[in-house]
């Protein structure tokens, strides 16, 4: 599933824009990774993909339908949503939260059945989290959780899925496994969109990079396209040095 | 898939759960109509209960009848159903709050319906009349806490909860100010009574009234109980996964405002049933609303009527009833509080 983003345009006061004609597009069953400095946008994009937002100019198209005409249910059925943590008010099981994400495919007064409990329970057995079925989510440790909100967004079906900081509050073999997971799901046929922070990361990890500055696109592409010390040092304004060690990208600080 | 389900009830309290609450509310409802100032053995009570529908010979005295079906009959039932309705209505509000600390009078329904009571005594209305008052008032409070909300677009639930303290407060102030000039010898200890919630003067229109509201107001909820589910995740995840967050949270509101309302304008404020039953439903079959919301209905309406028997028991006087939820609901909510902080 190909997303376009499309000359979107917005600002939460109607002064200052957060959002000034980004634009990008994604390609089907790409791992795509969205870089910017705090307050970049980032978060706000979601929020208009997701349909929380109206952006005030431009469209964001899914296979070319426009989100904006789209209710949540249809929305939920093209697009999934993994926060960067999930604190609910009451602490359900893991396979309860799994099962969740089956919602965009059943009715509004209906509860799940036997086919979205088989959905859940593939998802479960995907992350090989199957064992936590019965244990509620706020016992399980960080890396679990995600592991929980990668399952539901999978029992969930959408092609295209968006991950919100993903390997920030978790260990570093966490943020490894998350992002093998998710390079997974793209070999799967999914679509990932994922913010983060972490250059070498998505350097080694990412198909397509999307730099995003001042509330626009300031690059876009491969990580050989974008793995240049001059084009990160602009970006960030802080001098950076991008290398290779066994064939992997590495970055530091250039003093 | 067989494991998983059985995994899942496991979790969430064991599949006897619900039949063993209803075989404790069933016991609870004889015990009521049994115990009383004018006893009924258990075979008697069956027995009339049951001449209703088969040819029974009377060998009980018409005292027992008139007992059972004319003041005992309606008083419990309609206290089984505002048990159930306040239950009801604190599990619902707690969760499309995403607040387990919010009760039924968060959005000010309760405040507003007491008004409409003091309001109706003050002027002399009929019983009936003050009933659709206090019922109106409680309505009218909470539409118009939602209508200041709406202007809080960016943090829809903070402006509901500051709203509602607002109106809540508001309505208490007016209260006090209809106390102030009520007549001190007549109508003052009438509201002064009422405020602390009483089953006492329920009529048979009570339980009609209360049957028709929290009966379809219980099968709404109940319609809605895997979108509240999902909504406890919070609003932008709630969204993300299809459910319609507005509709579903006012829908809930206004289905939780009918209940409370009605139980107020026909018992007076019985405090921390809405509160208290809730989190003790959770304790025992888990937060997942496909169970939780049977549970908080037995749960409820059995823990009103116990304590509604209580009250006209215990001592030669009635004790009010909202005087005993609170002294019972009170230390119960603070152990709630010490099990929960001891356990995370």
């Amino acid at each position: 599933m190909s997303l376009a983003v499309n000359d979107i345009h917005f600002s939460y006061d109607g002064r200052r824009p957060v959002l000034d004609g980004l634009s990008f597009s994604l390609e089907d069953g790409t791992f795509n990774v969205m870089l910017g400095r705090n307050g970049a946008g980032k978060t706000t994009l979601f929020r208009i993909i997701l349909g929380i937002l109206k952006a005030q100019e431009g469209c964001v198209s899914v296979n070319g339908a426009d989100l904006a005409g789209m209710g949540a249910r249809e929305r939920a059925r093209r697009i999934a949503y993994i926060p960067q943590e999930s604190h609910p008010s009451f602490s359900y099981s893991v396979l309860t939260t799994v099962l969740m994400g089956t919602s965009a495919s059943i009715s509004t007064l209906a509860s799940p059945g036997v086919a979205e409990m088989k959905r859940a329970q593939d998802a479960l057995e995907r992350f090989s989290i199957s064992h936590l079925a019965h244990r509620r989510v706020d016992s399980l440790s960080g890396g679990e959780r995600q592991l929980v909100l990668c399952a539901r967004a999978l029992a969930q079906d959408a092609p295209l899925l968006l991950f919100d900081e993903p390997t920030s509050k978790l260990d570093w073999a966490n943020q490894v496994h998350s992002l093998d997971n998710i390079k997974s799901l793209t070999s799967d046929g999914h679509t990932a969109l994922v913010a983060m922070h972490d250059i070498v990361q998505a350097l080694n990890w990412a198909d397509n990079i999307i730099l995003i500055k001042d509330g626009r696109t300031w690059a876009e592409g491969s990580p050989d396209k974008v793995a240049d010390s001059d084009l990160l040092s602009g970006f960030y304004s802080t001098p950076i040095k991008v290398g290779r060690l066994d064939g992997q990208y590495i970055c530091m600080p250039r003093h | 898939m067989r494991q998983l389900e059985d995994i899942s009830y496991k979790h969430e309290g064991g599949r006897w759960t619900l039949p063993l609450l209803l075989a404790a509310f069933i016991a609870i409802m004889v015990l009521a109509f049994m115990v009383g100032r004018y006893p009924v053995d258990p075979i008697t009570l069956v027995k009339i209960l049951l001449s209703k529908i088969l040819p029974i010979e009377a060998d009980w005295a018409p005292q027992a009848e008139s007992v059972v079906f004319r003041i005992r009959g309606p008083r419990i039932l309609t206290g089984a159903l505002i048990g159930a309705g306040l239950a009801l209505a604190g599990l619902s509000y707690q969760s499309v709050f995403q607040n387990p600390m919010v009760s039924p009078d968060v959005l000010g329904a309760t405040s507003g319906a007491a008004m409409g009571s003091a309001l109706g005594l003050l002027w002399g209305w009929s019983y009936t009349e003050t009933t659709i008052l206090s019922f109106a008032l409680g309505l009218a409070a909470v539409g118009l806490t939602l209508l200041i909300a709406h202007h809080v677009p960016s943090q829809p639930v903070l402006g509901m909860v500051l709203s509602g303290m607002m109106i809540g407060s508001l309505m208490n102030s007016c209260l006090s100010f209809v106390k102030l000039v009520a007549d001190t010898e007549d109508v003052l200890p009438q509201i002064t009574y009422y405020l602390i919630g009483s089953l006492n003067s329920v009529r048979e229109g009570d339980l009609l009234a209360c049957a028709i509201v929290v009966g379809l107001c219980s099968v709404l909820t109940y319609c809605l109980r895997w979108p509240l589910n999902v909504l406890s995740q919070g609003d932008e995840e709630a969204h993300s996964l299809g459910i319609p967050v507005k509709a579903i949270r006012l829908t809930s509101i206004i289905s939780a405002t009918l209940m409370s309302a009605m139980a107020t304008a026909v018992a007076g404020t019985i405090g921390w049933v809405g509160l208290v039953v809730p989190h003790l439903t959770r304790m025992i079959v888990g937060c997942d609303h496909r169970r939780s919301i049977p549970a908080s209905i037995l749960i409820g309406s059995g823990f009103l009527v116990f304590v509604d028997t209580l009250s006209r028991s215990l001592t030669t006087s009635e004790i009010p009833i909202g005087i005993l939820t609170s002294f019972i609901g009170a230390p119960f909510f603070i152990y709630l509080v010490i099990r929960e902080g001891r356990r995370t």
